[in-house]
């Protein structure tokens, strides 16, 4: 399948954006992001007293000569980060059923999220939680894998309730990993491997993709059903309406207070703004509702 | 099939009217809309009210229209067999000793009561007798020699005019007959009052009256025996049980007022030959008059205040006078003038029954199958909303399983 006919304009609106490591990576291939070992790069960073084993080429000899002590030179190292970007296609995201907004806009994050690592220089990849079973594209840092990703949550049908815990180690090898969910099914376990994988040194962001109805539900009485199970069935009514506004704050307010705990960056954003605004959030360090 | 009261037939229908526009204002379920977050939605029961073409529960709807139309039907009355006749007649006749000779009274009445819708007898009061058996009343009635009574020809027209309303349905005019000697005596202040409330005319069939002498005063010359029940004469009386003070006594049209200790209260059962003779001024008897053999005994449960001058006083004098009157009731037997019988006899057309009053509170017969059907399928509709409310039970019961089931997923 083809990229969808609105892809080019994504493209464009989302190719300014860059995602810089909030946090230090790993060793790895040089790349653009601070790396947590100090290397030999010409950006000096500090002195330090030379130690047996050390390199003795890297001994500053001008310093030894004025001082009569061995230093050797330390620098900041640059990594690349391997970023995978796991999108939720459960049935919940398929709403409404007829234009299937909800699955846009959280593809459109995800397909942004992966062209702001792949500007710099990151490999990116995708694993898409499906009912049919996870779809896995593995990290490439090529020309054209932005596009590769698209193409793949092209094929990718919203249905079900597929869990996405059990996905999360797949995605152990990466430094940085988002997760693109609406957070309605298992999202506890998610949430546990997820703080896991954080202490282990990986950059976790949780996208909480929420459609604008969802925020604001239209004010008429209607008898509303589950997308993910036609016999799940409530109504909402002006009263039930302003209950459920209570209940649904309450629990964003909880999941984006679990999920800060757990380490992760959480970023809400809502069909009620265009995908660059919310890709822009998630990547920029300090941007509303993207910190810690 | 005629309604006696066709106005509850036409309410009732309105009211059907009513039930069926209320089936069309159908309450259910809102409309579906899905919405992923619905979990956080409270689990509340909610309907909406809508209009539709077509009446929601149709079975439900026959039943309740049917119960109502029943209760109208009910109120209205029906008659399954009406006996529609162009004329209704009802006969009033004079059974006391008035007439002088009750075979002339039965052979008059005769004529009359063979088709007659209803028949009343009447003397001092008034009752109506079946049809059937209307004559052997006449007869028996004239057998029994009665003292000449007042105020009867009232009675007997406020007897006709129920007669009327009950009647009113089989006919279209009504003639009503009274067989009387129409003497004086039977006519009283309210007699041209009724009268007027009859809208046509009154045949009025003159028989003789009595001309017996001492029909207009009995017992005159025999003897008067006052008897006090202070005096142990209680025969008639009992002891109240609290006794009080009352202001005034009267016999005839004699009063004496003064402060009476009420003493004694009635112990006795009026028939033919008793009457009250003196009374209270709240109305309870204060003496009877009881015929024996040779004259009238007069007991008096009026107890005569000991102290004061009532002794001394002109109304004193006139009460025991009236006590020592002769025996019996003077009564004015002499025949009612032809002014009053014109008056009486009122326009010459029928009374058209449309002009009558119905009498509403009657039941006819059918009324209470009527009533007992009603009440019947009203306990129908117990049974099919039971039946409806179990399969929801069932339905809410399921859903609730399932709602357990998806909150359980999502915790």
């Amino acid at each position: 399948m083809p990229l969808h006919a609105n892809d080019s304009a994504l493209f464009d609106s989302v190719r300014p954006i860059r995602w810089p490591a909030r946090k230090k990576s790993l060793a790895g291939m040089a790349g653009g992001h601070l790396s947590k070992v100090l290397g030999v790069s010409a950006e000096f960073t500090e002195y330090r007293m030379y130690r047996q084993g050390d390199d003795v080429n890297r001994i500053d000899w001008k310093l030894l000569a004025r001082s009569n002590r061995a230093y050797i030179r330390l620098s900041n190292d640059r990594t690349v980060m391997s970023t995978m970007i796991l999108v939720d296609a459960s049935g919940s995201m398929a709403y409404p059923a007829d234009s299937l907004e909800k699955w846009w806009f959280a593809r459109g994050v995800a397909i942004g999220l992966a062209s702001a690592a792949h500007r710099g220089a990151d490999p990116v990849g995708l694993l898409a939680a499906t009912t049919e079973g996870p779809r896995r594209l593995a990290p490439r840092s090529r020309r054209g894998v932005v596009q590769d990703i698209a193409i793949v949550l092209n094929e990718v049908k919203p249905a079900g309730n597929p869990d996405l815990a059990p996905l999360l180690p797949m995605l152990r090898s990466a430094g940085r990993i988002a997760i693109v969910s609406d957070f309605l099914g298992d999202a506890d376990e998610l949430l546990k491997i997820a703080g896991q994988l954080q202490v282990a040194g990986r950059e976790v962001h949780a996208v909480h993709v929420m459609h604008a109805n969802e925020l604001n539900p239209p004010r008429r009485t209607t008898l509303l059903t589950d997308p993910e199970d036609e016999a799940f069935k409530r109504p909402m009514t002006e009263n039930t309406r302003r209950r459920y506004l209570g209940n649904f704050t309450e629990w964003r307010e909880q999941l984006a207070r679990d999920w800060r705990m757990a380490g992760a960056f959480y970023t809400p954003v809502a069909t009620d703004e265009t995908v660059a605004h919310a890709v822009r959030r998630v990547t920029m360090p300090g941007a509303d509702g993207g910190s810690r | 099939m005629t309604f006696l009261a066709p106005g509850f037939l036409i309410a009732a229908g309105l009211v059907s009217l009513g039930v069926v526009v209320l089936h069309l204002l159908v309450t259910q379920q809102p409309r579906s809309e899905q919405l992923p977050t619905v979990r956080f939605v409270p689990d509340v029961p909610a309907r909406s009210t809508s209009v539709t073409i077509r009446p929601s529960d149709l079975f439900l709807l026959l039943l309740r229209v049917l119960v109502i139309m029943l209760i109208g039907a009910a109120f209205a009355q029906p008659q399954l067999k009406p006996k529609h006749q162009t004329i209704a007649r009802i006969v009033a006749i004079d059974v006391s000793r008035a007439a002088a000779n009750p075979a002339e009274v039965a052979d008059s009445a005769r004529k009359f009561t063979q088709g007659a819708a209803a028949v009343v007898l009447f003397d001092s009061t008034a009752r109506e007798v079946p049809v059937a058996s209307a004559m052997d009343s006449v007869t028996a009635q004239g057998r029994q020699p009665r003292a000449p009574q007042r105020n009867a020809l009232s009675a007997a027209m406020i007897t006709s005019l129920r007669a009327a309303s009950r009647v009113r349905g089989a006919a279209d005019s009504i003639d009503m007959v009274v067989v009387s000697p129409f003497l004086a005596n039977e006519r009283d202040a309210a007699t041209m009052s009724v009268r007027s409330l009859w809208p046509g005319h009154v045949h009025s069939v003159r028989v003789s009256p009595v001309t017996d002498s001492s029909a207009t005063r009995a017992n005159t010359a025999q003897k008067v025996r006052v008897e006090w029940a202070d005096s142990g004469a209680a025969t008639m009386w009992s002891k109240r049980e609290h006794v009080d003070t009352i202001g005034a006594v009267r016999v005839g049209d004699n009063v004496l007022v003064s402060q009476f200790p009420r003493r004694w209260q009635p112990n006795v059962k009026l028939d033919s030959v008793t009457r009250v003779y003196a009374r209270w001024m709240d109305g309870e008897p204060a003496g009877f008059e009881r015929v024996t053999a040779d004259g009238c005994v007069r007991s008096m449960g009026v107890a005569m205040p000991s102290a004061g001058d009532v002794a001394l006083r002109p109304d004193f004098i006139r009460f025991t006078q009236a006590l020592t009157a002769p025996c019996g009731t003077a009564h004015d037997m002499t025949p009612l003038p032809a002014d009053f019988m014109t008056a009486f006899d009122g326009p010459e057309k029928l009374a058209a029954t449309n002009t009558v009053k119905p009498q509403v509170a009657h039941m006819t017969p059918l009324v209470p199958w009527l009533l007992l059907a009603a009440l019947i399928i009203s306990f129908l509709e117990f049974f099919i909303r039971r039946r409806g409310s179990e399969a929801e039970s069932e339905e809410a019961a399921l859903n609730s399983l399932d709602n357990r089931k998806v909150s359980g997923r999502a915790a």
